[in-house]
């Protein structure tokens, strides 16, 4: 009973600060006296429109949903990062460099160690801020943000030198991978571009949701996440199990990166990601950290990204309406969410008072 | 239930009805305060008397019924508003500034004008503690008093405001036995000027000695008001509980005398003799130190406890009580000294070497270190065996196995829930409390170290704890029962160590602590010998 009501209670909320950002998105155009039936058509049409544009918002997703996942998966375990931003492009670079590195091994080798790679290097992204945290006390908050500026400079310092990625002496950006290297385009033959990372990050999100409500491991983790003193008296080492669910919230952040590179960049450039990994933090906001509501809240921030390239072209509405609709959906959600917490704390309070 | 003698009451509250969501916290309560007497107002956790009295104070608004000050009717909207008719409360929570002088503390929130006179109001703060005998330095730090200083800051703020009703929430359980006789005295100075005092309390022996009439409060109603002349503690106890109340050592705990029978006094000398049988103790205790942060927490402790006996800490709360438990459940390690259990040095090792070794704690904080509040009540039953079979196989987690065991520990240690997958949060302070109990003593005890195992439940989960307690013994189990409840430690234990400030000031057979004994050591008053 109780638990249904607070799923219901949710829903209400995520679905409620999703029609809020839209109100608000008419709004703003309104007000530059554009129209808004056609910008919402163009919006829809850029994300479901053909099959191009279906591919697009799904590969798109995709990257948002793996993100999202390595969010949660921290959170359950007490620890707020944000750095999935540098863990995306570390992961991807290293993605890259294992692909690159094994290209002439046979076919799907390459990309398999490519996504490894991808998952490592994200992962020890991710596991420093926990070490730090672990040894130091270092606030992760804190270490993840300035991780995720370091991350960016290691991709372009790697991309720019020749002992390591750099390819020619054009523009400073990786080789190209071949196509033992990429992931499996799914409809090809068609203009859809979706790759086998949709599949790939679906089957991700449900075994996050397994290892967290049916494994041991993870109900150790949400332990650590809602009363470390208690798992410490039963013996959960707080400080390797943060340095732990670091290296995996981080690994999720690295698959996001390879999804891109490996399944549709095919190369690393300068800041290729910039972006997908604070939306992605949005989309587990928006899904109430339930790794299993980020896949619909994946799409539908995914749809937004892919629609956005239509507006400027059809109706001229700034590409940043996007991140006006993003903000405000957020803005209502967690402001909601933050408001019901506190009215439901007060009324437990006089509760228990009167119990 | 004014009274017949004519005069009007201070404060009188008639019928009052506070209904909270799914609880009639106060159904048609009357309660009045008369100049110059004590009223207590006496009853279980969760009766309703803290709901009635903050309906006097402004807190919350009744749903039905008046309030009236000195026969006239009136409202009170919010606590300020109280103050101004001349009432106020000494809560059980200090609402104190650490940082701030005796005076300050006193004047917060009141001051006489935005300049502020020190010196002048450090006189008047200074007269008014001479005045009630409160005995405080109004130049002192909050931080450098001890509790019950403190907690005469908090009367000394009251009394700033010149109230005509005071009333005492549960005043006693923070203080040491010497501290209360003083608390009496100070209640006594104020109603001889007039002033009427309502003591809340759930222990009959404060009420017998200082009350002139006594409110029994029973699942939110009124069972009687009473002239405390007229009444024994046996008939108190039963308004309270609406039975009688069946262990000696609940007895006990709810201030109600007893001495030992016969039959126990035999047994605890049986107990007292396994000492010198040679066994095994289950802990022992060797020079035991611990100093963290560059201070000193525990200092030479020394202490061996046998398996089949129960050992009492008896303490004021924050004396160490909390860092002696910590080293016994292997969440921290000693700095000096060593821990042996069964004889085996376990100084060195973490909690599940502890738990392997038979040893379970329930610690005095449920809610941070006895349970996962936002996990389930089948969840936080198996916290500690989840790991191993039946309960998950790899690592997958039997949904099955899991929930048949949860189902039968509830069944068996009666916790009222509406099932394995609610979380434990939602369940009252005794039902954690069992749900703990049923952890921790499904699996072997060799050695259970309860930290105030019973405090703020009711009468009937006392009684239930302290039968489990007592049958964990009597199969063998070495009991360390650490508790700031005198009459609890008196109650059931064979040898009373008393720790103050870190250290055990003493360890006394039972029949060699007298209450006084006791109560005087946990003040750390070592040095008033008397036979």
């Amino acid at each position: 009973m109780r638990l249904s009501a607070n799923a219901v209670r949710s829903a209400a909320i995520s679905l409620g600060g999703i029609a809020f950002g839209f109100v608000i998105g008419g709004l703003v155009v309104a007000i530059q006296g554009k129209p808004v039936g056609a910008s919402l058509s163009a919006l829809i049409e850029g994300s479901f429109g053909s099959e191009f544009a279906v591919g697009n918002t799904l590969t798109k997703a995709a990257v948002l949903l793996l993100v999202a996942c390595g969010y949660i998966f921290a959170t359950k375990g007490g620890l707020v990062s944000i750095g999935a931003e540098g863990q995306l492009h570390v992961g991807g670079l290293c993605g890259a460099a294992a692909a690159l590195a094994t290209t002439d091994l046979p076919s799907p080798l390459p990309a398999i160690i490519g996504l490894l790679g991808g998952f490592v290097g994200g992962g020890i992204w991710g596991a420093i801020a926990g070490w730090l945290r672990a040894k130091r006390g270092v606030n992760v908050v804190i270490s993840t943000l300035l991780l995720n500026y370091i991350g960016l400079r290691l991709v372009e310092f790697a991309i720019d030198s020749k002992s390591l990625l750099r390819d020619g002496d054009a523009e400073p950006q990786s080789a190209r991978i071949a196509q033992s290297g990429r992931l499996w385009r799914l409809l090809p033959g068609t203009t859809s571009t979706v790759h086998l990372g949709v599949i790939l990050a679906v089957l991700f999100a449900v075994a996050i949701w397994f290892v967290l409500n049916r494994t041991v491991p993870g109900f150790r983790v949400r332990m650590l996440g809602l009363n470390p003193a208690m798992a410490s008296r039963v013996g959960v080492s707080v400080q390797s199990m943060s340095v732990r669910v670091m290296f995996v919230s981080g690994g999720l952040g690295g698959l996001a990166g390879c999804s891109l590179i490996l399944g549709e960049q095919f190369r690393v450039t300068p800041g290729y990601g910039v972006g997908f990994g604070f939306a992605g933090i949005a989309v587990a906001l928006i899904a109430r950290a339930n790794v299993l509501s980020a896949i619909p809240a994946s799409m539908l921030f995914g749809a937004i990204l892919a629609g956005g390239n239509l507006l400027e072209a059809k109706v001229q509405v700034s590409n940043a309406l996007v991140s006006v609709i993003q903000g405000s959906i957020i803005l209502a959600a967690a402001g909601t969410a933050l408001l019901l917490a506190r009215t439901t704390r007060v009324v437990a309070d006089l509760e228990e008072a009167a119990a | 239930m004014t009274s017949s003698s004519g005069v009007v009451p201070l404060a009188e509250l008639r019928n009052i009805v506070k209904v909270f969501p799914g609880v009639r916290a106060n159904d048609g309560v009357s309660f009045s305060i008369l100049p110059g007497e004590v009223h207590g107002l006496l009853g279980e956790n969760g009766a309703g008397k803290s709901t009635l009295m903050s309906v006097l104070y402004g807190l919350y608004q009744p749903n039905e019924g008046e309030i009236l000050r000195n026969g006239v009717p009136i409202v009170i909207p919010n606590p300020r508003a109280a103050l101004r008719a001349g009432m106020a409360i000494v809560q059980q929570h200090f609402a104190l500034v650490p940082t701030m002088t005796v005076t300050e503390n006193v004047i917060l929130g009141n001051e006489p004008s935005r300049i502020i006179k020190r010196r002048v109001l450090g006189t008047q703060v200074a007269e008014l503690s001479q005045r009630y005998r409160l005995d405080l330095d109004p130049t002192a730090l909050v931080s450098t008093l001890s509790i019950g200083q403190r907690q005469r800051v908090e009367i000394l703020k009251c009394l700033y405001r010149d109230p005509q009703v005071v009333i005492f929430d549960e005043p006693s359980t923070v203080l040491t036995p010497p501290e209360i006789e003083d608390l009496s005295g100070i209640i006594r100075a104020l109603t001889s000027e007039g002033r009427g005092v309502v003591l809340i309390t759930h222990k009959l022996d404060e009420l017998m000695a200082v009350t002139d009439r006594v409110t029994v409060l029973r699942h939110g109603k009124s069972s009687g008001t009473v002239l405390t002349t007229e009444v024994d503690g046996q008939t108190l106890a039963r308004m309270m509980v609406g039975r009688d109340v069946k262990l000696r050592s609940t007895a006990a705990l709810v201030g109600l005398d007893t001495a030992p029978t016969l039959e126990e006094t035999d047994a605890i000398q049986r107990r007292q003799a396994l000492h010198s049988t040679g066994a095994v103790p289950a802990l022992t205790l060797y020079n035991v130190g611990l100093t963290a942060d560059g201070v000193e927490r525990l200092k030479n402790l020394n202490l061996q406890v046998m398996p089949g006996e129960i050992v009492g800490v008896a303490g004021v709360e924050g004396n160490g009580q909390r860092e002696l438990v910590d080293l016994l459940s292997g969440t921290s390690i000693a700095t000096l000294g060593q821990v042996l259990i069964s004889g085996e040095d376990f100084t060195r090792r973490g909690p599940i070497a502890f738990a392997t070794a038979g040893v379970r704690v329930v610690t005095e904080d449920r809610h941070t270190t006895g349970c996962v509040l936002d996990m389930t009540v089948g969840e936080n039953l198996l916290l500690d065996r989840i790991g191993t079979a039946p309960y998950s196989r790899r690592g997958v987690i039997s949904q099955t196995a899991t929930e048949t065991a949860a189902r039968k520990l509830i069944a068996d240690y009666r916790v009222k829930t509406p099932g394995p997958y609610v979380q434990i949060r939602t369940l009252s302070g005794g039902n954690q409390q069992r749900a703990i109990l049923a952890r921790e003593l499904s699996r072997h005890v060799h050695l259970l170290v309860a930290a105030q195992p019973t405090r703020g439940l009711d009468v009937g989960a006392i009684e239930e704890v302290t039968e489990r307690v007592l049958a964990a013994r009597d199969a063998g189990a070495a009991v360390l029962l650490i508790s700031s409840d005198l009459a609890e430690v008196m109650a059931l234990s064979d040898r009373i160590a008393v720790m103050y400030r870190g250290e055990f000031l003493a360890v006394l057979d039972r029949f060699g602590a007298s209450t006084e004994r006791v109560g005087e050591l946990m003040a750390g008053l070592v040095n008033t010998e008397r036979s």
